[in-house]
């Protein structure tokens, strides 16, 4: 269902993986051009990083939302954004990505599945 | 991945007919799997015709463009492979200074067709949606095609017949038909139930044999 988001982020350069998840932890739809990457278990702790995130933006800022969560790490980064209201779209990237690209891309795409859903 | 402006997507599209009464200079984008391949088709249009087509493979980088992409289009769109579609606006001659032989325009098939004209009817039959009547002295068949797939089929004067029994009788007339009979483009019409023809490819089958026939019989002549 969601091949066209799929694609679209794959395409951009440094992209290595895309994944729809619920924000109970389930896939929803993914694909990775890396096969090293396991779609389904990362999707299961990206929802619970975007969970915690939302508490520390409601206990910090008052305020239970969140445009992005970014995790950077030497071998590469995972950027993930709310995708309607029941799912959470989230791209892994290489490490050099260009980060303002997949920004963009992703709030695309992102809006393409709320309506989607 | 072409430029452009998106302003919706379509999930669960009916038909593409429908979505190019909302694009007047732009084109339509979906992506599918094909044995776990990604693929991403885009159907140019302008003045809310098709005007091009274009598919790229994920996997490879291949890019198929006009004619070339039409069959996997097809493909994708029997086998309802994809779900959604996205509508974007962008000047069409633009993407055709990129992609000069993704030009393509849908035949656009006379009235009438005589029944000897197998190349013309196999053409037509190729992104055909609608009524074919053909005809041959003394009976009439209505038949509802869908690229190529006979759906439904029904004899509109003769005996009554409906759905796989107007199938084989037309099938067996098909000599006759070759001779002296013709093809109609009908208007849209709703079959019943008892109508539908379960082995859908046998028209398009048989037509190809006996078009492959005709040419050998024309280079002996």
């Amino acid at each position: 269902m969601f091949e066209n988001v799929i694609a679209d982020l794959l395409r951009v350069d440094g992209v290595k993986g895309v994944a729809i998840v619920s924000k109970d932890g389930l896939l929803i739809e993914g694909q990775a051009s890396d096969r090293t990457i396991d779609v389904e278990s990362t999707s299961a702790m990206v929802a619970t990083i975007y969970g915690t995130s939302l508490n520390v933006s409601n206990e910090v800022f008052h305020e239970e939302a969140v445009d992005m969560v970014t995790l950077e790490s030497p071998k590469g980064k995972i950027i993930t954004v709310e995708a309607g209201e029941n799912a959470v779209l989230t791209v892994l990237t290489d490490p050099k990505v260009n980060l303002g690209l997949v920004r963009i891309y992703l709030k695309r795409n992102a809006q393409k599945v709320a309506s989607m859903l | 991945m072409l430029p452009g402006k998106f302003i919706s997507v379509i999930p669960d599209y009916e038909n593409v007919e429908g979505l190019l009464s909302k694009v007047y200079e732009g084109y339509l984008k979906a992506s599918w799997r094909d044995n776990e391949e990604l693929k991403t088709g885009y159907i140019l249009v302008s003045n809310h015709e098709i005007v091009g087509l274009i598919v790229e493979h994920h996997s490879d980088n291949k890019v198929f463009q006009g004619r070339e992409a039409l069959d996997e289009i097809l493909t994708a769109s029997r086998h309802r492979k994809v779900t959604a579609v996205e509508i974007y606006e962008y000047p069409v001659n633009s993407i055709f200074r990129d992609y000069p032989k993704a030009r393509f325009k849908l035949h656009t098939p006379p009235d009438q067709i005589p029944g000897e004209n197998l190349e013309e009817i196999l053409q037509l039959l190729k992104s055909y949606h609608g009524e074919l009547i053909v005809h041959n002295s003394e009976i009439s068949w209505s038949l509802q095609i869908e690229e190529g797939r006979v759906k439904a089929a029904k004899t509109i004067r003769g005996p009554p017949l409906k759905g796989d029994v107007a199938m084989d009788h037309l099938l067996k007339e098909m000599g006759e038909i070759i001779k002296s009979g013709k093809y109609e483009i009908g208007k849209n019409i709703v079959f019943s139930h008892s109508a539908i023809v379960k082995r859908e490819g046998s028209f398009k089958e048989i037509l190809e044999l006996l078009n492959e026939k005709q040419k050998i019989e024309q280079k002996k002549l």
